[in-house]
């Protein structure tokens, strides 16, 4: 089965100015979406997670330069193969022409993602009516549809409610049926789950998951929890100030990381048999990206740092097929090196689970 | 765990119900009972609108409280205190809060961020001494001593986080109140962050009342641990007991709901499902338990034998 | 023997870890201007208030100064030389502001020049010309501009310093206190300004302070509104809540904690309002109860002035355009100063 592939972002540089000085946020970004996978974007704090994403969907504020790249995004259009690089289009083109209809994205926030005065039933409407002119009747029934979709018990009555008058995690399936309801190609959420409590975030991974089954849409995932990307992704990006330093399939990322931040981000997150003293961390913080920097950004905090990486950021390394890291570690010329003994435990740990859990 | 050292934090029956209206009022906390005892981190888990954030703010008296007893130090602080009293509470007991931007004043430097509680209740001596007092406190929480001049806006939020944590400290407290204290921080910075607070633990035998909706971390960090739910203590126990033994299905919900980070488990698991309108549960209906150990569940007899002879083991992964 | 290289470069030393020496503690931070310094650049970017900026302190310069300079005393009426047009000692060669005016009279136009006409004229220089009992033009405009700015400042100072204080209480009790502040407020205010100006006044009987109080009166109600609004918005900030878990007492955390966040907010309302309380001295020296003669405030001046608009149009062009300057300048500074300090300008 070969994988369709439907977005392509090469080599992609946005720059920001702030009154901080100019802010390099993102600065040479490669990402591959194929069809019916779904993406992970990992990344903290100034990593350019977020940013990338505006950029794909053309909604990065006024005062972003997008200093180079392509964005090449593949669909239908009228039953023909059409190829087009989204940074060419104005953002009205892409209101026009992709927002919504082939690409659609969900946000952190569902309360400020709604708008407090219309009913949530207009809100599901208003894209179908202004993207393929559906009568109104016809939408209706769609809402109603999707609303059932997402889960939401007693669809007619909800297309009445307003958003206030509904839970955090109601407001999220709304937010979701909006999304899909022009049927989109492309889904991207970002962080959709980090405001809600855990036990209705369990609920939406799963929605997200059902309805990519069904519907076979491609989904890019943004989020900073790894227990989240093990749950919903195919292939995972991890970003450390707006480049890329590790990409890989799921499993290889938690089984064979080969970058010491992907490391420290498995190692952060406490497990049965962490050590009770001393959780392992990533020293210092994330980087400032107002100033620019030698090297790696990361060898400050890398504890794996060598001397070359003051001097010049490692470029991706192939590993396999699949996997790549940013990491001088993994050059012919790089030293003997282990993982961290705790992370070694724990991907023992893992296999571990695997045999006894995994075979049910 | 000895039940009979003296309870540094003793709180009964706590109730926190908010007038909306004449006829309407939000309970929050519905009569809520635990203790804490010198050194020792106590877990508050819940959702939203579980009330642990209530609890944790009428503990430390920023609300009147309803009805209930809150005994520190073995002083009554649940209503009117005397000065001394009230002296007692606002330094040997301190918050954490949660939003490391909003929790500190962007207009004020870190020295007097820091300083509030030795110039609130004069214990600053000369300005040298204050001086002194402060730095040696910005070291011990990990930041350079040159920064006491600096104001709020110019670091990042672990940073901001751990100058709360030098404001707590310095008034020397007995028990630290942290709301939700890592939940807005990088992953990354959390581990830190969880680290500082044991290392500072360990060295001043600090009692921490840990607030927050972050399973794993709280498990981690925590001796003890309640589960709160609809502003009722549903389950509580040792860290242990309520990992490896969650007898209320709605522990059970929670703890299967947190994401494994193992992605061959973790993609073929479902969360278990649990809701209390439709449950046939009254949690006022039912008292505390006992199920082995310092191990409670709130229930009836009835409901606490079903729930003891299910096993839904399987479907929570992790537990040995 | 080897070569000696200049730069040794050897490969092999790149690729070994740097060690323990990599993780030092230090923990960087990020250099940042003042807030002060910060809003000033920002106001800076904004043109309409650069030229605010400039010319409220060329006005306020010349306020100061130009009585000085002029060699005439604000009052002094000089004997023959009423209504005397401008004469501007350089310009005059140009052909203009020679003390040349054109009168239109009933057999026609007709140019008229004083200055050739009276005694000792050559020497004499008016560079606003005269009003019509010969005092001086420049000197009364920015002697009446000090007045003006004089009034306007005061009034604006004691309006923030009530204001402010009463919807900080007001705010930050809350309740039943801020439902009685604010009822009562809600009184007051329902009472049309100027009327109740008109009437304090003539009750008072004009005069400097008289004015300016009446002027304080109605204005502090708005400041009240925004401190009020301010102290809403922060007063359950987590600082705040930090500040009371202290045990810090309610003053203190009005005073230390909650006013130096709203301060700036007070000061955009101050600027708006002093073109308010300027207009307001206006307004009531053109009705006839604002600064007694012989005292000169711009109003006033427009006042006498205006009588003169058909004849001598030139008399009542001074204080006109210093009064409409003043008041664009401080509604663009200010304009200018709420743009820099909104905080919903999202930068990345």
């Amino acid at each position: 089965m070969t994988k369709e592939k439907i977005l392509e972002v090469r080599d992609l540089a946005i720059t920001f100015k702030t009154s901080a000085g100019s802010v390099r946020a993102v600065r040479g970004v490669d990402l591959d979406l194929f069809k019916g996978e779904t993406l992970a974007i990992v990344g903290e704090s100034g990593s350019g997670k977020s940013v990338t994403t505006k950029a794909i969907m053309g909604i990065l504020s006024n005062n972003g330069t997008i200093e180079s790249g392509t964005i090449l995004y593949t669909y239908e259009d009228k039953s023909e193969k059409v190829t087009k690089n989204l940074l060419d289009l104005s953002k009205k083109q892409m209101r026009k022409t992709i927002n919504g209809k082939h690409i659609a994205m969900i946000f952190q926030d569902p309360m400020t993602s709604l708008d407090p005065t219309m009913s949530v039933g207009n809100q599901i409407i208003e894209g179908m009516r202004t993207h393929y002119n559906t009568k109104k009747k016809e939408a209706q029934e769609k809402a109603i549809e999707l609303l059932r979709l997402v889960g939401i018990t007693d669809p007619e009555a909800r297309m009445k409610n307003y958003p206030h008058q509904l839970s955090g995690g109601m407001r999220q399936r709304i937010v979701i049926a909006i999304a899909l309801a022009c049927d989109p190609d492309v889904l991207i959420c970002d962080e959709p789950t980090t405001a809600l409590d855990v036990t209705i975030q369990a609920k939406i991974l799963e929605l997200i998951h059902d309805i990519q089954v069904k519907t076979g849409i491609s989904v890019i995932y943004i989020t900073h929890d790894l227990g989240v990307v093990a749950k919903v992704a195919d292939y995972v990006n991890v970003m450390y100030a707006g480049k890329i330093v590790e990409k890989a399939t799921v499993n290889e990322i938690f089984y064979e990381p080969k970058h010491p931040y992907t490391w420290g981000l498995l190692l952060a997150m406490p497990d049965l048999e962490t050590n009770p003293d001393k959780l392992v961390s990533i020293p210092g913080n994330p980087p400032n990206m107002a100033h620019e920097m030698e090297g790696d950004p990361f060898y400050p905090r890398n504890p794996y740092a060598l001397h070359i990486d003051k001097k010049k950021e490692p470029p991706l390394i192939k590993v396999s097929e699949t996997h790549a890291a940013a990491t001088w570690l993994l050059s012919e010329k790089g030293p003997e090196y282990s993982l961290p003994i705790e992370l070694q435990q724990r991907i023992e740990r893992m296999r571990e689970e695997d045999r006894v859990y995994g075979t049910e | 765990m000895e039940q009979n050292r003296e309870a540094l934090l003793e709180v009964k029956g706590l109730k926190q119900y908010f007038k909306i209206s004449r006829k309407f009022s939000v309970k929050a906390v519905d009569g809520v009972s635990f203790k804490i005892y010198p050194g020792e981190t106590y877990g508050l888990v819940g959702e939203s609108g579980s009330g642990k954030s209530t609890i944790g703010r009428s503990v430390i008296r920023l609300h009147e409280i309803t009805d209930g007893e809150i005994t520190f130090k073995e002083k009554d602080v649940s209503g009117k205190m005397d000065k001394e009293t009230q002296k007692m509470l606002r330094t040997k007991m301190q918050m954490i809060f949660q939003d490391p931007m909003a929790s500190l004043n962007p207009r004020k430097n870190v020295m007097d961020i820091i300083a509030q509680g030795l110039d609130i209740h004069g214990e600053a001596g000369s300005s040298s001494e204050r001086s002194e007092r402060v730095l040696q406190i910005l070291e011990r929480v990990g930041l350079s001593r040159e920064f006491a001049g600096r104001f709020p806006s110019q670091f990042s939020g672990g940073q901001r986080q751990r100058i709360g944590i030098a404001r707590a400290l310095i008034m020397n407290p007995d028990l630290i109140i942290a709301d939700e204290a890592i939940s807005a921080l990088d992953v990354s910075i959390q581990a830190q962050i969880v680290n500082l607070m044991k290392e500072i633990q360990e060295e001043t035998n600090v009692a921490y009342l840990f607030i927050a909706h972050d399973l794993s971390m709280v498990r981690y960090i925590s001796d003890r641990i309640g589960v709160l739910h609809l502003g009722h203590m549903i389950e509580t126990g040792t860290t242990e007991e309520i990992f490896s033994n969650p007898v209320h299905p709605y522990t059970q919900s929670l703890l299967s709901a947190i994401p494994y980070p193992n992605p061959m488990i973790e993609k073929k698991r479902t969360a278990l499902s649990y809701d209390y309108a439709t449950s046939g549960l009254d949690y006022s209906e039912g008292s505390l338990q006992n199920v082995g150990g310092t191990h409670e569940v709130l229930g009836t007899e009835e409901e606490i034998a079903n729930w003891l002879s299910e096993n839904r083991m399987e479907d929570i992964v992790g537990i040995k | 023997m080897d070569k000696t290289l200049d730069h040794p470069i050897n490969p092999i030393d790149d690729f070994t870890f740097i060690g323990a020496d990599n993780i030092s503690q230090i923990d960087e931070v990020y250099e940042e201007d003042s807030f002060w310094k910060q809003l000033v650049k920002r106001v800076m970017k904004n043109k309409g208030s650069i030229f605010g900026f400039i010319s409220i302190t060329l006005i306020i310069f010349m306020a100061l100064i130009g009585p000085m300079i002029s060699g005439y005393e604000f009052d002094e009426q000089v004997a023959g030389h009423e209504s005397m047009a401008p004469r501007i000692p350089i310009l005059e060669n140009f052909g203009i502001f020679d003390g040349t005016e054109t009168l239109k009279t009933s057999t026609g136009e007709l140019e008229v020049n004083k200055y050739e006409v009276i005694e000792g004229g050559e020497e004499v220089y008016h560079w606003f010309g005269t009003d019509v009992l010969g005092r001086d033009l420049f000197t009364r405009t920015w002697e009446g501009t000090r007045i003006s700015l004089y009034i306007a400042l005061v009034a604006v100072v004691v309006d923030v310093l009530i204001g402010m204080t009463y919807g900080m209480v007001s705010g930050y009790y809350g309740g039943r206190i801020d439902n009685i502040m604010q009822r009562s407020v809600e009184v007051l205010n329902g009472i049309p300004n100027l009327v109740v100006v008109t009437l304090l006044i003539i009750i008072l009987k004009p005069g400097l302070m008289s004015i300016t109080l009446a002027i304080a009166i109605t204005g502090w109600i708005g400041m009240s509104r925004v401190a009020r609004a301010s102290m809403l918005k922060l007063k359950e900030s987590e600082y705040v809540l930090a500040a009371r878990t202290m045990g810090a007492k309610d003053l203190t955390i009005m005073y230390k904690e909650i006013l130096p966040n709203i301060f700036s907010q007070l000061l955009i309302m101050s600027m708006f309002s002093i073109p308010n309380a300027i207009f307001t001295e206006a307004f009531l020296a053109f009705v006839g109860i604002g600064i007694p003669v012989p005292m000169a405030s711009l109003g006033s001046l427009i006042s006498e002035n205006f009588k003169s608009l058909t004849t001598h149009f030139y008399m009542i062009v001074p204080p006109v355009v210093v009064l409409a300057l003043l008041m664009l300048s401080f509604n663009l500074l200010a304009d200018g100063l709420r743009d820099a300090l909104d905080p919903t300008m999202k930068e990345v």
